[in-house]
């Protein structure tokens, strides 16, 4: 099996070192080999966040050349990762934008393409914080990979309190109608 | 088998833990901070943020003196704290197993600086050994406590930030205590002249069996003759990825060299590539050789290397780097941060302001612009005494409370001795908060600067009339401290 990278983008406090490290503690826990790779800005808070996870039957590089699959979790911060999206490859993207000076224009063209599913998280689960877990829905009906594993994985690594709220956003992912979103 | 996903940084502490240690100390600094951090709470180790680096080191070195097994980690620039004790303690050796961990950060995500601690190996004298996944970072952990116990040395495990951040899978195993005692041995222990001259010799003859061991665990893969690579660390991953059917001399062990493997390898290939991030470490002992490769005339020596990068410059492809051109999101404090009130008040004050290092760094930056310098741990103090010697304008000294500790202490006593006239701002937020808000030996400030001597100490808040103390300080004929406490939200 040849190497399947997936690329995670967004800014600081929307979960996505949270759900790259589910994605790989799924992926690990199915049996493939893993390796990740994050880099977080020197901000606590609002900085630019990106991570990757590739896997395969034997990983070397934790660094990505090119994606597979693409989530989005921010417009600005899609774009400045898009580009390695595969041209066979799915983008799932936010459709929420984390302002900053210069923000540029009309992101949301530069980036549709047909394999590019674009979101609006906050409104179909009216709850930003889960966001995350909707794309992780999303993203688990491409990489077939068995669901338990993915509960499984949610329960170990989400604090108790919070469990329910993301297995349904969770679940909101997975049953998404696509039909009427896009 | 019992495996489980960790990062490099985890897996160091985990190889620690399955070896034994008894105690771990580190100050805390990106890409290392994790380290420790993995090793705070087992009941087994005594763990610990120390002051600074160089203190790490030495309480690591007692408990390798008095038989147990002690891990010391920090970031590259710790080294340089710490490189006083380093030197000497490679004279004199260990009794149980010590290892230091230099996590090094090429391409500069957090730090001041890109150096390439591999030249600590060399100078020190002290074997080097460099994982390139989180498997490799547990077991080489594990290897060096070996290595510095058979061979009486103090061991380098060489991290990179790629290395330390990455994920991979682990197989886990025991933890096996270690077990010698103390061991009073002066000659060894008391580095005076007449002790130190024969363990400098004493050094020599060990790397020379160090080279003996390099030779016998790097590995060589052999596949396609056309193209070899010498390669280390996460390079190694990046051109096995591009690379698969070449042929490969992986140094787990990089100082000192498999010179043996180098010339049986290099005699086997048709072309010899070196592939190593930073320095021309390995290239530079290679042509020493006298072997012929191609090494930082073809990578670049600033910066990471990446797979594609490798790529492009092995296979003549174009190297497409995605040139970022789009806003970029810089680093700024938290909403609330108490920092904004202080550095508002010196902004408008217009002085030269001497900063140090932590969050308060970030002053610099758009839309403050209110720092002027930062080099270094501790700098602060000593260069605005130096500013105030030569120059009529005002200047003052900002300091965070850890970085104080670490490294202001000493700079305080002496100007205060060299009658500075200046103004030294300490900002107490009550931790390490850079890094995640790790506690650090706490001190009362303001009872030091008195008990140093000095008269003017002024404690301030947010709620103090900022402008018109540091004012009032500056102008005077006499060393000032003002302590700003405002705890870190973190923290909070």
């Amino acid at each position: 099996m040849k190497t399947k990278d997936i690329l995670l983008a967004g800014v600081g406090g929307q979960g996505v070192m949270l759900a790259s490290n589910i994605i790989s503690e799924v992926l690990f826990k199915a049996g493939f080999d893993v390796k990740t790779s994050s880099i977080k800005g020197m901000s606590q808070r609002l900085g630019s966040v990106v991570s990757s996870v590739r896997f395969g039957e034997k990983v070397y590089s934790p660094v990505i050349r090119k994606a597979d699959y693409f989530l989005g979790f921010e417009l600005l911060e899609t774009l400045r990762y898009i580009s390695y999206l595969n041209k066979g490859g799915i983008g799932i993207i936010n459709n929420y934008e984390s302002r900053i000076e210069n923000y540029p224009k009309e992101i949301i063209k530069r980036i549709k393409k047909n394999n590019v599913i674009l979101l609006d998280g906050q409104k179909m689960l009216g709850n930003k914080k889960v966001i995350n877990l909707l794309f992780l829905g999303i993203l688990s009906r491409h990489l077939g990979i068995e669901k338990r594993f993915w509960i499984e994985s949610i329960k170990e690594i989400i604090p108790e309190k919070y469990v329910n709220i993301n297995l349904r956003a969770f679940e909101e992912g997975i049953n998404v109608d696509f039909k009427n979103k896009r | 088998m019992n495996k489980k996903l960790l990062s490099g940084n985890e897996a160091i502490a985990r190889g620690a833990y399955e070896a034994g240690v008894k105690v771990a100390c580190s100050y805390p600094g990106t890409p290392a901070t994790e380290i420790n951090e993995a090793l705070v709470g087992h009941k087994e180790i005594y763990t610990e943020w120390s002051a600074n680096e160089k203190v790490a080191l030495e309480i690591a070195f007692g408990a390798c003196y008095a038989g147990k097994r002690a891990i010391v980690s920090m970031k590259h620039v710790g080294l340089n704290v710490a490189a006083d004790p380093l030197f000497t303690i490679s004279y004199a050796g260990v009794n149980s197993g010590l290892v230091i961990v230099s996590a090094d950060d090429p391409g500069i995500f957090s730090s001041q600086n890109e150096q390439d601690n591999r030249n600590y190996a060399k100078f020190a004298k002290i074997p080097m050994l460099e994982p390139s996944d989180s498997q490799e970072a547990k077991d080489f952990t594990k290897l060096a406590f070996d290595i510095s116990e058979k061979y009486d040395t103090p061991v380098l495990l060489r991290l990179t930030t790629r290395v330390s951040h990455s994920k991979s899978i682990v197989e886990l195993g025991q933890r096996k205590e270690s077990q010698k005692e103390i061991k009073k041995d002066i000659k060894k222990y008391v580095m005076i002249p007449s002790h130190a001259k024969p363990r400098h010799v004493f050094v020599e003859e060990r790397l020379k069996k160090l080279e003996d061991l390099s030779n016998k665990i790097n590995k060589i893969e052999y596949n396609n003759y056309d193209i070899g690579i010498i390669t280390n660390g996460i390079s190694y991953q990046y051109a096995k990825e591009v690379m698969p059917n070449a042929s490969f001399l992986k140094l787990n062990m990089s100082y000192p060299l498999p010179k043996k493997l180098i010339t049986e390898f290099s005699k086997k290939v048709k072309k010899l590539y070196v592939i190593e991030e930073l320095d021309p470490f390995i290239e530079e002992q290679v042509k020493a050789l006298g072997v012929n490769c191609i090494g930082k005339e073809k990578f670049p020596i600033c910066g990471e290397l990446s797979p594609s990068m490798i790529d492009s410059i092995l296979n003549n492809k174009t190297y497409s780097k995605i040139e970022d051109v789009l806003p970029k999101r810089l680093p700024a404090w938290c909403n609330g941060c108490p920092y904004n009130s202080l550095f508002a008040a010196l902004k408008e004050l217009d002085l030269n302001v001497i900063g140090d290092i932590g969050c308060y760094t970030l002053a610099a930056l758009e839309p403050y612009n209110a720092l002027d310098v930062q080099i270094n741990m501790g700098l602060s103090i000593g260069a605005s005494f130096g500013v105030e010697k030569v120059s009529k304008e005002k200047n003052i000294a900002v300091i965070g409370d850890s970085t104080f500790v670490h490294s202001g202490i000493t700079a305080l006593i002496d100007i205060f001795n060299n009658k500075s006239t200046g103004t030294v701002i300490i900002i107490d937020n009550g931790g390490t908060a850079m890094t995640g808000m790790q506690p650090y030996p706490k001190v009362d400030f303001a009872k030091l600067a008195k008990a140093i001597g000095i008269k003017n100490i002024v404690k301030i808040n947010s709620k103090s009339s900022i402008k018109s103390v540091i004012e009032n300080e500056v102008n005077k004929k006499e060393l000032s401290v003002i302590v700003y406490e405002e705890p870190c939200l973190l923290g909070k």
